[in-house]
């Protein structure tokens, strides 16, 4: 396998994966570069008999983190997040892009532990196992944070959609 | 399931599957970035050990080429083919194809500086930047050959014709690494000592404070 293959067939995903942690546009593509340097620096920790995207997902995530502590480069007002920075189009205005708008927003409302097992369980549908292997954490807690993630992430959903049509949603 | 898990269900939906193909622009530009850093990084199984960890710095300059690189750096034609860098999964991993390539050594007698590429295409922002990058390579180069004053004349070279340049930090990072080597660790703990107040949040900073730790 080589850096090439990898970076072309997973630089959509690892995009993707950074914007839905919240990194700022800005420094989307600067971490995406971060995180296939650190692929090449840490090719001996990967294990192949493993899936490789829950892999790039965990340094995604710690690099984003580690983005998350300098609160000067990320996003600092939630009304400052629009389609834009989702890597949405503004123009999108089917039912798709309408709802894809609505989860980033509601992404916003987890914390940021909750976040990554979310991400990496309800939306690239990677077992919770996989998950917590990639995020570095015992399954239970994958597992507890998880439903408290949906939880959060149900409530802000439906705020939204609650507003979008007008009123609360019950 | 009620109505409104219906309709979470769909947001879910509609956020999942593939994710979208980046620009081929945007895919070009980030390897140019990417193949930069890999082609930099320490190549210590084919060259003499260095005297001082160049292998942190040289790996965190590859790194901050890249992160204080964030403007438009459009390479429509790279300056040199790219290298074939092999991807190695195992627990042991062998010297990649690059880093085993042999190496044409840095001619002894100081050299000008970089001539503006005549092929260089892009704007002029991606010319200087290009131009910027010939001299911090350079100087990189001499410090893996622990070529001190050869890469102190890179970076003297920087400085004189990009003092405000795009890679600044970089090429500070690299001055401290070079005054270890020219024997002037009091320079060099001074250097680091400016780079962590001017660069406090650089990934580059571990890297010049290995440097220069006791």
């Amino acid at each position: 396998m080589q850096l090439e293959q990898v970076y072309r067939e997973h630089l959509g995903f690892v995009l993707q994966s950074l914007r839905r942690l919240g990194v700022s546009p800005g420094r989307v593509e600067d971490l995406a570069h971060d995180v296939f340097l650190t692929v090449h620096r840490k090719r001996g920790d990967f294990d192949p008999a493993r899936p490789l995207r829950p892999w790039l997902f965990g340094i995604a995530n710690a690099l984003a983190s580690n983005e998350r502590q300098r609160a000067h480069v990320f996003r600092e007002e939630p009304g400052e997040r629009d389609a834009i920075d989702q890597g949405l189009s503004p123009e999108d205005h089917s039912e798709q892009g309408a709802a894809r708008r609505v989860v980033a927003k509601a992404l916003d409302a987890l914390d940021a532990d909750k976040r990554a097992i979310f991400i990496l369980h309800e939306l690239d549908q990677v077992p919770v196992s996989t998950a917590a292997d990639s995020l570095g954490v015992a399954v239970d807690t994958a597992w507890s944070r998880l439903r408290a993630a949906r939880k959060q992430f149900n409530e802000a959903a439906l705020g939204l959609l609650g507003s979008a049509e007008g009123g609360p949603r019950g | 399931m009620d109505d409104r898990d219906v309709e979470l269900e769909a947001l879910l939906a509609a956020e999942r599957g593939p994710s979208a193909a980046p620009s081929p622009e945007l895919e070009a530009r980030l390897w140019a970035r990417l193949d930069a850093s890999v082609r930099a990084l320490p190549l210590e199984p084919a060259l003499p050990r260095a005297r001082l960890p160049l292998g942190w710095l040289g790996a965190g300059v590859v790194a901050g080429l890249i992160a204080g690189t964030a403007v438009g750096w459009v390479l429509h034609e790279p300056p040199t083919p790219a290298p074939q860098v092999v991807f190695i999964t195992t627990p042991a991993p062998a010297p990649f194809a690059a880093e085993a390539a042999p190496v044409t050594p840095l001619p002894v007698e100081p050299v000008p500086g970089p001539a503006p590429r005549k092929e260089a295409r892009g704007g002029p922002l991606t010319q200087t930047l290009d131009r910027e990058r010939v001299w911090l390579e350079r100087a990189h180069t001499a410090l893996q050959r622990s070529l001190a004053e050869d890469a102190w004349e890179a970076l003297e070279g920087h400085r004189r014709e990009f003092p405000a340049g795009a890679l600044v930090e970089e090429r500070e990072a690299l001055s401290v690494q070079a005054q270890l080597q020219r024997g002037r660790p009091e320079e060099a703990r001074a250097a680091a000592l400016r780079f962590r107040a001017r660069f406090p949040h650089s990934v580059l900073l571990p890297g010049v404070e290995a440097a220069v730790a006791p």
